[in-house]
């Protein structure tokens, strides 16, 4: 940890981010009252945010001895780990732009809590306890995943026999996905790409590619700002929703030629590529807000352009020999995080609440859990999905006894 | 010592009496006032005169940057930002976390 004179300013912000994670606010809350973490070590790998820093005050609500290092030295925010020591009591190892050596040692330095529980962004703990520290698998009871890259590979874990504990993989959690992948990543691309041009949605043709939960938010918002949107997929139920939502749905090379901005949301490599761009518009804009900087083909866009150069921040604008532009934002990395600020604190409420719970869970239900991966339990996903409509002062019907009776006996197969 | 006057300590230290006021309202140097209003630079001020002569002579440090470096430790969240500007933008974080995504699709 950096410089314990940041924490005041840390404190502020971590109690900002607070405010509008009300849903983690109650966990911790009740946490506070049952304590069912009480006695269990937690070794949690997470990026240090204000968002991270309230989850780690929730587990320690619940009882439990926590400690945190960083899933990566780059995104540490020093205010926030100084803050979690000097006014939370949470050891922390982590400081931002820390070279790889400090990096992994705080890895270690984690592990060396002996954790019950791990936290992973990217199985890094993990991956030191399947590693260097064998010995320790046993004491683990079981850990959780938040990323898609970290749960493929420990499922490959799974797959050899690998797997040394049960992992709950947070990142399928239907809660997370809604308010992560939908709303969250959904506002803030269209957000990225507006900071990026200030162009106006509204009658432009703006193409998306593919369908899945960011995909859509990102043409709901699109559609509402006036966009006439297109959508391009490779999977027909997904392509058959976004039609029977009432969007286009075309081949990319179609979509090409017609769109006016496009956004690649699809999670796969080269979805834009050469035959594309040699097809668009002048002027047409591209931009990714899928993980990684691969979905559109930069490589080729450099190779046909006769003339680059940085039209504003975030936008690169390419001449093709034909005088043709072609604008690419963020260099084709996640837009919402390169020219907009990512997600609010709201979002990051839902995703934490599921590793609250799941870490509860793990602890309750110890005895049942095989060395699986396990996705986040039904019960969890309702309980904080009835904890969010709570926090909005939104009401639901119940079932009556005749209505449950009535559902009973369909469940028995009349 | 009671203190001097701006034109006493101004004599005693080499900077003019324009360059103290500029240093006052500039917050790097503030003397006392008598009740009538007057300034008074006491043992304190003459030191952090002198002391920042030999600053701005030795590492060759322009007022501005130490009316900066002032602010950085009065404005957390000034500091903050140019710490997080000066280890490189969140822009390298999302490439390091790239990397270690494929090191981990690769494993």
């Amino acid at each position: 940890m950096k410089d314990l004179s940041l924490a005041p300013e840390g404190v502020r912000r971590i109690e900002w981010a607070d405010r509008q994670m009300p849903v983690l606010a109650t966990i911790r809350e009740r946490f506070e009252r049952e304590q069912p973490l009480a006695g269990h070590r937690v070794s949690a790998c997470l990026h240090v945010t204000t968002e991270t820093a309230n989850l780690m005050r929730t587990l320690k609500a619940g009882g439990a001895d926590v400690v945190l290092c960083a899933s990566n030295p780059l995104s540490t925010q020093d205010d926030v780990a100084a803050a979690l020591v000097d006014e939370y009591d949470i050891a922390v190892f982590a400081i931002k732009g820390e070279d790889n050596d400090t990096y992994y040692a705080h890895i270690e330095a984690a592990v060396d809590h002996k954790p019950h529980i791990t936290m992973d962004d990217g199985a890094d703990v993990i991956g030191v306890l399947h590693s260097a520290r064998r010995e320790q698998l046993g004491d683990v009871i079981a850990g959780t995943e938040e990323t898609t890259t970290g749960v493929i590979r420990l499922k490959a874990l799974e797959r050899d026999g690998a797997l040394g504990f049960p992992v709950i993989a947070v990142n399928d959690a239907f809660t997370k996905h809604l308010f992560d992948n939908r709303y969250g990543t959904g506002q803030s691309t269209i957000d990225g790409i507006i900071r990026a041009t200030n162009v106006l949605l509204a009658g432009k043709r703006f193409v998306v590619a593919g369908y899945g939960w960011v995909g859509k938010g990102v043409a709901m918002r699109a559609k509402g700002l006036g966009a006439h949107v297109i959508v391009t997929e490779v999977d027909p139920v997904k392509a058959l929703e976004a039609t029977m939502d009432g969007f286009e749905v075309l081949p990319m090379e179609t979509a090409a030629r017609v769109g006016d901005i496009f956004c690649t949301a699809t999670g796969d490599k080269s979805v834009v590529r050469r035959e594309h761009m040699e097809q668009m518009k002048d002027g047409a804009i591209i931009a990714n807000t899928g993980h990684f900087n691969v979905e559109i083909d930069i490589p080729a866009l450099r190779s046909l352009a006769a003339e680059t150069r940085e039209a504003r921040a975030f936008v690169d604008e390419f001449t093709l020999a034909d005088g043709r532009r072609i604008y690419l934002l963020g260099e084709g990395r996640l837009i919402n995080l390169a020219a907009a600020e990512g997600h609010p604190a709201i979002v990051m409420d839902m995703s934490f609440a599921n590793q609250a719970l799941a870490a509860e869970y793990a602890v309750t239900h110890a005895s049942e859990l095989e060395r699986k991966v396990y996705s986040v339990p039904a019960e969890i996903d309702a309980e904080i999905a009835r904890l969010k409509l709570e926090t909005m002062g939104v009401e639901i019907d119940k079932l009556t006894e005749e209505q449950e009776r009535y559902l009973a006996s369909w469940d028995e197969g009349t | 010592m009671d203190g001097l006057t701006v034109g006493e300590a101004a004599a005693r230290t080499g900077w003019s009496a324009r360059m103290l006021r500029y240093l006052e309202a500039a917050g790097l140097v503030v003397p006392e006032r008598t009740t009538a209003g007057y300034r008074l630079y006491g043992l304190r001020e003459l030191n952090q005169l002198r002391s920042l002569a030999e600053l701005r002579q030795r590492f060759d440090v322009d007022l501005a940057e130490i009316a900066f470096a002032q602010r950085m430790r009065r404005e957390p969240e000034l500091r903050a930002r140019v710490e997080t500007w000066l280890h490189g933008s969140g822009v390298d974080a999302l490439d390091w976390e790239q990397r270690k995504h494929e090191r981990l699709l690769a494993a």
